[in-house]
């Protein structure tokens, strides 16, 4: 069963066609990554699966049932591209609760979940802290634990290494292995395939407001670069990630 | 540090409830501006010695605190050509200082959104949900502004860095700064607004409150106590 399904959405915003057809699926548990150039769509495309924006046609199905984008919104988990901008509270823990406190759950519930998120990600010895004295991968790291939080059934991560150092990349890659082996459905948006693809089991690629490479990362990798996307010259697949 | 931030510490009134330390405070205000000169002097004291306690890092504090200073010296100046006593001088010094010294103790130990929920939480009987929708609606903004006090202060570099001169061109580069934070800021608001509706939220919903502990239950009747005998019976202050 596939628990996201995206059926020829398009979007056109004033007369400009910004997303062309788009289908794909996601099976559950998968990890699967969809790459593409600037301005390919991809963040307006997370924007309508999440429920934020509606697409001029297509619909959205989630274990194959098509769903309202209210609904959408409590079962997809979307992490923005800018985790400052997510930061909701004056401490880790207590913007952790601020999804699971919005979702009406009880005190017992949302501390519970903060503290599995917590744990997840690694960020017990922050919690305390405040957000805008965290780091880049920290700051990110809390971004994707409040997604978490809230118990979602697919997680949608549009460019999670942006603007990290190696370390920090490093760090955001192992907690999204974790997740996959803990089975989360992911989808990680992003141009930069050579710091993860070889962990992936799927590939989508957009280029211009429509899919023009949809299959298994390991058989499809090639046609990267032809679509715009750099990965080092005479990479295998395994080479592809930034992790030893 | 800036004076009037919290500052995460692990002590007795970072623990207490954020409504009794304000309804301590209200109280505690009332009564010292309201107390003859002996009773105000030595009230004074209290807030001093609640700093010490918590280590209030005052030394820190001190050159963002010379305007309260020089307000406290004047203060005690007109009173001594009012009135003409030394006490009384002292006391109407060290009055506004201690009523300062405890809005600062509160800030200090108190997180702004914890203070918004608990109040709430307390309003909430009066004005029933409202009251929440004010303290979530309180509680976002303030976690914006650090955003935006960065990337105005970004803004301002780039365009310094790019040769504007704010000396030179105060008018033409004012305006320009400030079309460019405002463009930054309706950009922010909206991803901001993504990011909150993403995350479910809802201003209605019931916010978790910091609890009252037996402690606080304490302080509050404490100090509501000593506010109504203090004006009840004015020959306590005699
Ligand atoms: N509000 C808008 N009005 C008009 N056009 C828009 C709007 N938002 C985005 N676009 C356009 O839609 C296209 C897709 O944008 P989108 O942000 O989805 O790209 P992207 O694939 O995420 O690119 P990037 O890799 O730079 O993040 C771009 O050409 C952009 O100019
Ligand atoms: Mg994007």
């Amino acid at each position: 069963m596939d628990a996201l399904r995206v059926e020829d959405v398009s979007l056109s915003i004033r007369e400009s066609g910004i997303l062309d057809g788009v289908s794909f699926s996601l099976e559950k548990g998968s990890f699967s990554a969809m790459c593409g150039h600037n301005g390919a769509g991809k963040s307006q495309l997370l924007r309508i699966i999440k429920g934020l924006a509606r697409p001029s046609s297509g619909r959205i199905l989630l274990d194959g049932r098509e769903c309202s984008a209210k609904e959408r919104m409590r079962r997809v988990g979307l992490v923005f591209q800018d985790a400052q901008m997510q930061m909701v509270a004056q401490s880790v823990e207590k913007d952790i609760a601020f999804g699971p406190e919005n979702l009406g759950l009880d005190r017992d519930e949302v501390s519970r979940r903060v503290g599995m998120a917590l744990a997840l990600m690694g960020l017990e010895a922050h919690a305390k802290r405040r957000p805008q004295t965290l780091s880049g991968g920290e700051l990110r790291k809390t971004a994707i634990a409040g997604v978490l939080a809230m118990e979602p059934d697919v997680i949608l991560m549009d460019e999670p290494f942006a603007n990290l150092d190696y370390p920090s990349t490093l760090t955001v890659i192992r907690s999204l292995l974790e997740l996959h082996e803990k089975g989360f459905t992911i989808l990680v948006v992003s141009h930069e395939a050579e710091k993860f693809l070889s962990h992936t089991d799927r590939l989508i690629v957009m280029s211009h407001g429509r899919v023009v490479v949809d299959g298994r990362a390991c058989d499809e990798y090639h046609r990267l670069v032809e679509n715009d996307i750099y990965i080092p010259p005479a990479a295998s697949f395994e080479d592809l990630t930034w992790l030893a | 540090m800036t004076i009037f931030h919290y500052r995460p510490a692990d002590t007795l009134l970072s623990r207490m409830n954020p409504n009794a330390k304000l309804v301590a405070l209200l109280v505690y205000c009332a009564v010292v501006s309201s107390a003859d000169a002996p009773l105000e002097l030595v009230m004074s004291a209290l807030p001093a010695l609640l700093a010490w306690l918590v280590h209030l890092p005052l030394r820190a504090y001190l050159r963002q605190s010379v305007f309260f200073i020089l307000m406290a010296l004047c203060l005690a100046l007109s009173s001594w050509v009012e009135e003409g006593g030394m006490i009384e001088m002292a006391a109407s010094g060290a009055g506004f200082l201690s009523m300062v010294l405890s809005s600062m103790l509160l800030a200090d130990s108190t997180m702004p959104d914890d203070l918004a929920r608990s109040l709430a939480g307390a309003l909430s009987h009066v004005m029933g949900k409202a009251a929440y929708g004010v303290a979530s609606l309180v509680e976002v903004t303030l976690a914006m502004i650090p955003a935006i006090v960065d990337s105005a202060g970004g803004l301002y570099e780039a365009r310094r860095a790019r040769g504007a001169s704010f000396i030179r061109h105060p008018l033409s580069s004012m305006s320009s700064y400030a079309a460019g934070v405002l463009g930054d800021l309706l950009d922010k608001a909206g991803s901001y607004a993504d990011a909150l509706y993403s995350r479910g939220y809802d201003n209605a919903a019931v916010r978790h409150r910091p609890r009252y502990r037996t402690s606080d239950v304490l302080v509050i009747a404490f100090s509501l106590l000593a506010g109504i005998m203090f004006f009840m019976f004015p020959v306590v202050a005699d």
